[in-house]
């Protein structure tokens, strides 16, 4: 492990950032952790760098104990060999990209050849090659960015951190840069942690996704099992699974409690838990138009009526009313079915695409 | 044992650096407070060792005695003309350069804030022989115009009417930045959901200027109150007293009643604590100028035919607040005497000499206090500023014990008068058994501490804009807390560093207030160098060398423009 973190617990007057947690990491793989803004993500991060002290608990980094609340050890940011990126660059304004890059290494002492070598290299390695003398403030959101990650690199850090680094960036840049994140770690083999809300980022990246919620551990698992399997209703809310439902079940058959239709379902029941949602993601949706009542409906069929259909380029998104208070989400590759506001539809869910959850 | 040792060891590194802080602010701030206190409960002041000092109210009931009366009364009179003035010529040049198309902008904008640096000693100075007495230059052209009205400035109106003119600049700061930093999107749509230029005025932008307006209201009427070189220089020859007047001629008149000064000093301040309190407390989560916008071209009101009154407006006050007394002290530097027969004769260069220079610039005296003021001015700015940066780092960039008092002790001096504090420094450093009363280092002591809530505010203002990732990238890239802030914070802060030492600078050698209560043969600063030449009677000494402290502070505020842009 890389990186051990040992019910790690910080109090902001009555509430816990974080609430006693435990987390391994094993080198060279990316952990990413996931949440909503409040969750203790941040701070766990934070917490690694030395930027905030936690409470109680205990980390270290590649065997060396960096906190010890219990032993009264707390190693200061700057002897920690960590490397970082900030949601807001924090790129040094008064200084060129040169300067900005060799900074580490000049606190290091490292020798002025070295320097220039190894600043070149990594300059190299993120596309910034010819930037040396720019001035940072002159640099486009995207660039910073590089020369934020650059810096980090150049230490050769034992983990690097990322605090949602792409949040500040348009929608196109993001998609780019998520790219070039994910084959830069995958070939260099930097143990990193990477905290964003952003599920799309967080399934992209990881190697292993901590879903997180007021100070707690929900879920930890690798992004493919997440992604089909969320333990929780409220973590699969947010990795969008927009279809959440209350229902009863009995064997195999689940029954909408909104207006008592009935769907069968693969899903395993939670024990003991207080009540019991069914869910499903809005791509796993079949749609079709169909004409009056229609008799024959295959399995797992519910007809509605469209109340909103609206292109979003790759699919249609629709959404569907059963019910008042029974109304689904789905997506259709189908752009060209004429699909429109009032159209009476059928839905249908594989058995296996409809989860049961515990409801909390 | 070992991690416990360690462990307190670090306990008491790290609350070494507030400690220490905590000791010098205590010795410049709240050490004098004390001593003024004690000062007011006892019958002989701390210096007179003939008797044990003797607990007594006596001077607190002495304050209902009826020259104590009348000076309250006196500065609440003067304080409301004053803030009434300074309201209307600041608020509707502010409103004008902000956000009507007035033209000349630039020049409107320096009529605003030019004042600033004016020293309130060399106007007063200037407008008495504007405008005080049959020789005053303007009550001379009154008469030879045939106008049966002469001027008086040495009387209430005419201090009320100074107060007003160089406290201007303050609302004028506090609107104009409000004015321009209101989202011009909030105007616009309320354009968009069918409002009037008129109604949009005083529906919208009246509205979310309110807490500008009514802050530098109650902040220059604090100012006012505890005003002492206009009241001094107009008031005292006249006999007329304000609160702060009266502290000055309890102490120097014989026969000197020092401990009746102190409580009529703790009276004053707490006559301004309260008021401080209420601006507080009506400001309370209502300053909405963290509303900006995107730094978009806010809508200028067309002025239409308006446009001349309104230039003639901003003329008027420039030629009060600037050109007159400028002019003022050009006559009187360049004439042997004050007396000048007619019209003609302001402008006949035959009549004019240059032997006031000749005496000033053979004057030993001006140099000792052009030299003093440099020192005093020189030194505050850089211990000063250094003390601030230290305090202000401390209180915002790190988790050190018992940091947030520090700022509270660091704006203290806002809420007690500057000839208050002077005096509780006198009472101070005369107790004490060190050689500092009577050499330039108290003056410097009463800088510093006087100067401390402007000179904190201007670096925490630029502190707070530096986002602390900027920090931390430092600390994670390996560097100590010492590496960090010579490499990232201070090339950062620099404009803001730059800048309060301009201000204090120029603060210094404007002083006169704490300078006046604390000099003595060896320390005369250049403002009390002016103050004896009044008091010696020498008008054209006292116009020659403020003509030329004059170009000295212009040169300086010139020099620090670029920097002080950004702290005003």
């Amino acid at each position: 492990m890389t990186i051990e973190i040992k019910n790690l617990r910080k109090m902001y007057g009555a509430n816990a950032a974080v609430a006693g947690i435990d987390l391994d990491i094993p080198e060279g793989e990316m952990l990413v952790l996931l949440g909503p803004s409040g969750c203790g993500k941040t701070t766990t991060m934070r917490s690694i760098a030395g930027l905030e002290t936690p409470d109680t608990g205990k980390i270290s980094i590649k065997g060396r104990v960096v906190y010890d609340a219990a032993a009264g050890i707390n190693i200061p940011t700057n002897e920690r060999q960590v490397g970082m990126v900030f949601q807001s660059y924090a790129i040094w304004p008064h200084m060129t990209v040169f300067q900005n890059v060799s900074f580490p290494l000049e606190m290091a002492n490292v020798g002025k050849s070295e320097i220039k070598r190894r600043v070149d290299d990594i300059l190299k390695l993120v596309g910034l090659t010819g930037f040396d003398d720019r001035g940072a403030s002159y640099l486009s959101g995207g660039q910073m960015q590089r020369v934020a990650l650059a810096r980090s690199l150049v230490m050769q850090p034992a983990v690097l951190l990322f605090d949602e680094p792409l949040s500040n960036l348009d929608a196109r840049l993001r998609d780019h840069l998520r790219v070039q994140l994910r084959e830069l770690q995958t070939q260099l083999k930097i143990t990193s942690v990477y905290v964003t809300h952003d599920q799309k980022e967080a399934l992209a990246l990881a190697d292993k996704i901590v879903v997180m919620q007021l100070g707690n551990v929900m879920q930890e698992d690798d992004p493919v099992t997440l992604y089909h399997k969320p333990k929780t209703a409220t973590i699969a809310d947010f990795l969008g699974y927009s279809n959440i439902f209350d229902v009863s079940v009995a064997g195999s058959e689940v029954s909408f409690l909104a207006n008592g239709q009935k769907m069968r379902t693969e899903g395993v029941v939670p024990q003991g838990a207080k009540g019991i949602v069914a869910c499903a993601r809005p791509d796993d949706i079949e749609i079709r138009k169909v004409e009056g009542t229609p008799s024959n409906l295959p399995e797992n069929t519910l007809v509605g009526e469209i109340l909103l259909a609206s292109f979003v380029g790759s699919h249609m998104q629709y959404r569907v009313k059963v019910h008042d208070d029974l109304i689904w989400e789905a997506l259709s590759r189908d752009v060209y079915a004429d699909i429109r506001v009032g159209t009476r539809v059928a839905l249908t869910v594989a058995p296996r695409d409809l989860l049961l959850l515990p409801k909390e | 044992m070992e991690f416990f040792h360690t462990s307190t060891g670090r306990m008491i590194r790290r609350a070494s650096v507030p400690a220490l802080l905590y000791v010098i602010l205590t010795i410049l701030v709240l050490v004098p407070c004390a001593m003024l206190l004690y000062t007011s409960l006892v019958d002989v002041p701390p210096f007179s060792a003939s008797r044990p000092a003797v607990f007594t109210l006596k001077n607190y009931a002495a304050l209902f005695d009826t020259a104590n009366v009348r000076a309250l009364v006196n500065t609440m009179y003067v304080s409301v003309l004053g803030t009434a003035i300074a309201m209307t010529f600041g608020c509707g040049m502010a409103w004008l350069a902000a956000r009507s198309n007035i033209p000349w902008k630039p020049f409107i904008h320096l009529a605003g804030i030019m004042p600033i640096f004016v020293s309130q000693l060399i106007a007063a100075v200037a407008w008495a022989l504007l405008a005080s007495g049959r020789s005053a230059y303007l009550n001379m052209i009154l008469r030879q115009l045939g106008i049966p009205f002469q001027l008086e400035i040495e009387s209430l109106t005419g201090i009320g009417f100074l107060l007003g003119l160089y406290f201007t600049p303050f609302p004028y700061i506090f609107l104009y930045s409000a004015l321009t930093l209101v989202n011009p999107d909030m105007e616009e749509s309320a354009a968009v959901h069918g409002g009037t230029t008129r109604k949009i005025l005083t529906r919208i932008t009246f509205p979310l200027v309110k807490p500008a307006v009514i802050g530098s209201m109650l902040l220059i009427f604090v100012f006012m109150v505890e005003d002492f070189p206009i009241p001094q220089i107009l008031g005292f020859p006249a006999g007329i007293e304000t609160l702060s007047i009266r502290i000055y001629s309890l102490m120097s008149t014989a026969p000197a009643n020092p401990t009746q000064a102190s409580a009529v000093a703790v009276f004053l301040t707490a006559i301004v604590c309260m008021l401080v309190f209420t601006q507080r407390f009506i400001l309370k989560g209502r300053d909405y100028r963290t509303v900006t916008g995107k730094g978009a071209q806010a809508r200028m009101v067309p002025l239409g035919k308006l446009k001349w009154f309104a230039v003639a407006f901003v003329l008027i006050y420039f030629l009060f607040a600037v050109g007159l007394p400028l002019f003022a002290l050009i006559q009187g530097a360049f004439r042997p005497n004050l007396f000048i027969r007619d019209i003609a004769s302001l402008f006949d260069i035959s009549q004019m000499t240059t032997k006031n220079f000749v005496n000033i610039l053979n004057d030993r005296a001006v140099y000792a206090g052009l030299l003093n003021s440099l020192i005093a001015g020189g030194t505050t700015a850089i211990l000063g500023v250094g003390l601030y940066f230290t305090v202000c780092y401390v209180v915002n960039r790190t988790d050190l014990p018992g940091r947030q008092p520090l700022e509270y002790i660091a704006m203290l001096p806002l809420a007690v008068p500057g000839l208050v504090m002077a005096l509780g420094i006198l009472w101070t450093w005369v107790s004490v058994p060190l050689p500092i009363y009577g050499t330039i280092l108290v003056i410097i002591i009463a800088f510093i501490g006087k100067f401390m809530p402007a000179g904190y505010r201007v670096i925490s203002a630029s502190m707070l804009q530096i986002h602390d990732d900027l920090e931390h990238a430092a600390m994670v890239s390996g560097a100590t807390r010492a590496q960090m802030v010579r490499r990232i914070t201070l090339p950062l802060l620099r404009g803001g560093v730059v800048s309060a030492m301009f201000l204090m600078i120029i603060f210094g050698l404007r002083e006169l207030t704490a300078s006046l209560f604390l000099y003595t043969a060896n320390s005369r600063v250049l403002s009390i160098v002016v103050f004896e030449k009044l008091d010696d009677g020498s008008w054209s000494g006292a116009a020659t060398v403020s003509l030329l402290y004059t170009l000295l502070l212009a040169i300086l505020a010139l020099a620090g423009r670029k920097y002080m842009k950004a702290a005003l």
